[in-house]
């Protein structure tokens, strides 16, 4: 079940909601755990298996760390079996086929095994791994109540699509969450602009990808090859930060603070600033937990240029098991290195436009390699977007597509821009306009259980004929 | 946040979700939708095996979305909300000029049309009858000035003439002149096409059928004289509607027509042996496809005995743009078969020797042409 989804919203949420908001505080987390496992085991219920395993193994090595927490070698030994353990699962569901399929080409008898993947695990595998981890480096309390912990691992609001929320980071909360008014108000303001854009934007401007992309080359042109990648790029953002802000919002319902994810990433000047703004709870992680255990920069630039490839290698291939996601990896890990060795000081002086332009060109020329899993068909798209062989530089089709999804696209530049936030802050909150947000709640609202009834509005329409 | 807004926005959240998940609740259960023609989902039985191993989940979602309350007018609402976002096109369908609905013709691959030419052409060249082809336009060529500005379609104008020139051995049957001499003599209340539906009416039918009787060098009945329109029913509301969610348009008429000196038919569907007396179904004009009216709608096989004094028989290999045009051709032979090689499984050369045809008419719109799949019995 995703939150984008009739069911949620008219079935699962308005029962969890009440269910949780009734219960006595005490009894809060329980019930938190419980409906969590429902939603996680709705698709898949015998996952629920895997993840109640996972609850408790880390929860007891949460326990086992803290025990020992003046012996540290034996506390490490249970920090590296979480490491280990966790990575075995994530290893085992997402990315067996991977090296299985890998191996069959080079000539070994192996059969993939065709496992689906169990929801959020990329997600929920990183965030139990943390907890030992800052249990060990002492800048988090050990859990005592496995019922808080079980919370914690399954908490609903980001289990599928992140943020990865670090254990340190919503310790204090677990036990002592306060729920307010206001931060439910703020909360259901928070989840109604991330469905809004995940299904009026994302799902949108994603037809036009899906179009585009599967075009025969005769009916491509540069343009078109150029627009197409933008609407993916809308799409990628406006659906990941999309969930992001639902599961921010619903965890301010919850009285959660859940950190933020997403900072305006298509206003970056650089590619260092992207991936400060893209994604943000995971590139903190892979730097918390990799980079700098690794040494990051401090053991001379030979050993850090190492440290930076190793780190993003490994976010590349957390994205997918297949190649191009590696890729795409080290192409930004390539690039984050000559901005830190080479380009900063060039960059600097270049005017703002230039900055943002080789940001942004920098940034599509990555969403072909992520887009593609299939390297030759993203050549074949990179060539067209270069004129490379016979291609029209614009066509009527382009045109067409242009007009069609012309304001849609200007909508989705302002709101890739802090303009609306702005807005917002200096114009809305606590003033007499305020009153027009329970008005565009309503309006997204309404919209978006339309859109959502529609995509599956399916006419069969006798063929055609 | 001021104290009101956020009980606004608390109240207006918790009722919206509440209200529709209760109303949701207590809401009657369809089995059909006639907007899209086709089987909503049921709730689904439980039961652990299917719970644990067969995606019961999936479809319990499935059955939750299609029953959602009030279906059919958020689906007008998304329509609505596309129009607002500048879009020309919902499901592409255009939002045409004067309430037109306008199907966008995309045709990418001709791999398709050119192994149903060679097919005709390898028909016709075995064939000892006389083999005419007609290709018919859509709406968006001829209604062309009634696409919303920055349409895009398949120039079905060169295609036709592609198509055409790569046919040997057939009659080809120029239907897009009498098409566009037709157009600048209709009624106010007259189309060539249906606003609402991919077809084209009985006046659009007509002007194919004068092109046919110049193609085969009859005198074509008149209208007034020889037969008389009546405007059957109001409110027809085609696939273009369905698809494209316009809610708000009124419908199509649909016209049918009597001769005005003796003329008998006996109609016979699917060889049931079940005669019918009428060129039109009537009790199609209550249903939702009203263009089902003109011979009945879909069939594997209709054949029509009349009581003309022609001797002619004639066999058409065709998809649903015959329907309505055949009625005008009833009068001008003593039989007509109708082949729809979609649902009908015998060669064509077979049939038309059973019936004794003197003529063979391929008749398709275009844009079913370039994607048509069944032409393997044509031979």
């Amino acid at each position: 079940m995703v939150f984008s989804s009739l069911p949620f919203l008219f079935g699962y949420l308005p029962v969890v909601l009440a269910v949780l908001k009734l219960a006595p505080l005490h009894a809060r987390n329980f019930c938190l755990f419980l409906v969590s496992l429902i939603f996680y085991g709705w698709s898949e219920p015998v996952y629920i298996v895997i993840m109640l395993i996972s609850t408790f193994v880390d929860y007891y090595n949460g326990r086992m760390v803290d025990k020992y927490r003046d012996d540290r070698k034996k506390a490490k030994r249970f920090v590296w079996f979480s490491v280990i353990f966790n990575l075995s699962l994530l290893g085992f569901f997402k990315y067996a086929d991977f090296f299985i399929l890998n191996l069959q080409a080079l000539g070994l008898p192996l059969s993939p095994l065709h496992l689906s993947l169990p929801v959020g695990i990329s997600f929920y595998t990183f965030q139990t791994m943390s907890y030992p981890i800052d249990v060990y480096r002492k800048q988090a309390p050990v859990q005592k109540s496995v019922v808080s912990f079980g919370a914690y691992v399954t908490l609903f609001p980001q289990l599928i699509a992140g943020p990865i929320v670090r254990y340190k980071d919503i310790a204090e909360q677990l036990d002592h969450r306060q729920e307010t008014a206001d931060q439910f108000a703020l909360g259901v303001q928070r989840f109604v602009a991330g469905l809004a854009k995940k299904v009026l934007l994302a799902n949108s401007i994603g037809a036009l990808w899906d179009t585009i992309s599967a075009l025969p080359a005769n009916e491509m042109s540069v343009a078109a090859a150029w627009l197409g990648i933008i609407a993916f790029a809308f799409q990628i953002y406006f659906d990941f930060s999309g969930y992001s802000d639902m599961a921010i919002g619903l965890g301010k319902m919850l009285g959660f603070e859940f950190l933020e994810n997403f900072n305006y990433p298509y206003i970056s000047r650089s590619i260092t600033e992207f991936w400060r703004r893209w994604h943000i709870s995971l590139s903190t992680w892979f730097r918390d937990y990799v980079y700098i255990p690794l040494g990051g920069s401090r053991h001379g630039r030979g050993k850090q240029i190492r440290n930076l490839m190793i780190v993003w290698l490994l976010t590349g291939f957390w994205h997918g098991a297949s190649w191009n996601f590696m890729l795409w990896g080290i192409y930004f890990g390539v690039i984050l290195i000559l901005e830190k060795f080479v380009l900063k000081p060039i960059l600097e002086r270049l005017p703002k436009v230039l900055q943002h332009g080789y940001a942004l060109v920098l940034i599509l020329l990555g969403w072909v390699l992520f887009a593609f899993t299939d390297l030759d068909a993203g050549l074949t798209y990179l060539k067209t977007m270069f004129g490379w062989g016979s291609v029209s530089l614009i066509n009527a089709r382009t045109l067409f597509y242009l007009r069609d999804y012309g304001l849609l696209l200007i909508i989705m530049i302002l709101a890739s821009t802090p303009l609306g936030h702005q807005l917002y802050e200096t114009k809305i909150r606590g003033r007499r306009w305020e009153g027009v947000m329970p008005l565009l709640i309503a309006a997204g609202l309404i919209l978006c259980t339309a859109y959502l009834v529609d995509a599956s509005y399916n006419p069969f329409l006798y063929f055609r004929f | 946040m001021k104290k009101g807004t956020q009980t606004a926005i608390i109240i207006i959240f918790c009722s919206f979700l509440g209200c529709f998940t209760i109303l949701n609740l207590f809401s009657p259960q369809r089995t059909f939708s006639e907007a899209e023609n086709r089987v909503l989902a049921q709730f689904p039985e439980f039961s652990w095996k299917r719970f644990f191993f067969d995606d019961y989940t999936t479809d319990l979602e499935e059955w939750f979305t299609d029953q959602f309350i009030a279906r059919d007018l958020w689906i007008g609402v998304k329509a609505a909300g596309e129009r607002a976002l500048g879009k020309i096109e919902n499901q592409n369908v255009y939002f045409g000029r004067e309430d037109w609905l306008i199907g966008q013709v995309d045709v990418l691959a001709r791999t398709q049309s050119t192994k149903n030419i060679a097919k005709i052409n390898a028909f016709a060249a075995q064939s000892e009858i006389p083999v005419s082809v007609m290709l018919v336009p859509t709406a968006a060529l001829m209604e062309k000035e009634n696409l919303p500005q920055g349409a895009y379609n398949t120039d079905q104008d060169a295609l036709i003439d592609a198509l055409e020139s790569q046919l040997a051995g057939v009659q080809i049957v120029d239907v897009r002149t009498a098409l566009q001499a037709r157009k600048t003599q209709l009624n106010i209340d007259e189309t060539l096409y249906f606003k609402t539906d991919h077809h084209w009416t009985a006046q659009g039918a007509w002007a194919g059928y004068e092109a046919l009787m110049t193609a085969w060098n009859k005198k074509p009945l008149k209208p007034g004289e020889d037969f008389i329109y009546q405007r059957a029913a109001e409110g027809f509301k085609g696939t273009q509607y369905s698809r494209s969610g316009a809610f708000w348009h009124p419908g199509d008429p649909i016209w049918t027509w009597t001769y005005t000196f003796p003329f008998d038919v006996r109609v016979v569907y699917d060889q049931t042996g079940d005669v019918q007396t009428s060129l039109f179904s009537d009790q199609r004009l209550n249903e939702k496809d009203k263009y089902m009216t003109y011979l009945d709608g879909n069939h594997a096989l209709v054949e029509i005995e009349t009581s003309s004094a022609s001797a002619e028989k004639l066999l058409v290999i065709k998809d649903s743009y015959a329907h309505v045009l055949v009625p005008y051709l009833a009068p001008h032979f003593s039989q007509i078969t109708l082949a729809d090689l979609r649902y009908y499984r015998m060669p064509m050369s077979q049939l038309a020797q059973q019936m004794g045809a003197d003529r063979i008419l391929i008749l398709y719109s275009v844009d079913n042409f370039c994607t048509d799949t069944n032409l393997g019995l044509l031979k």
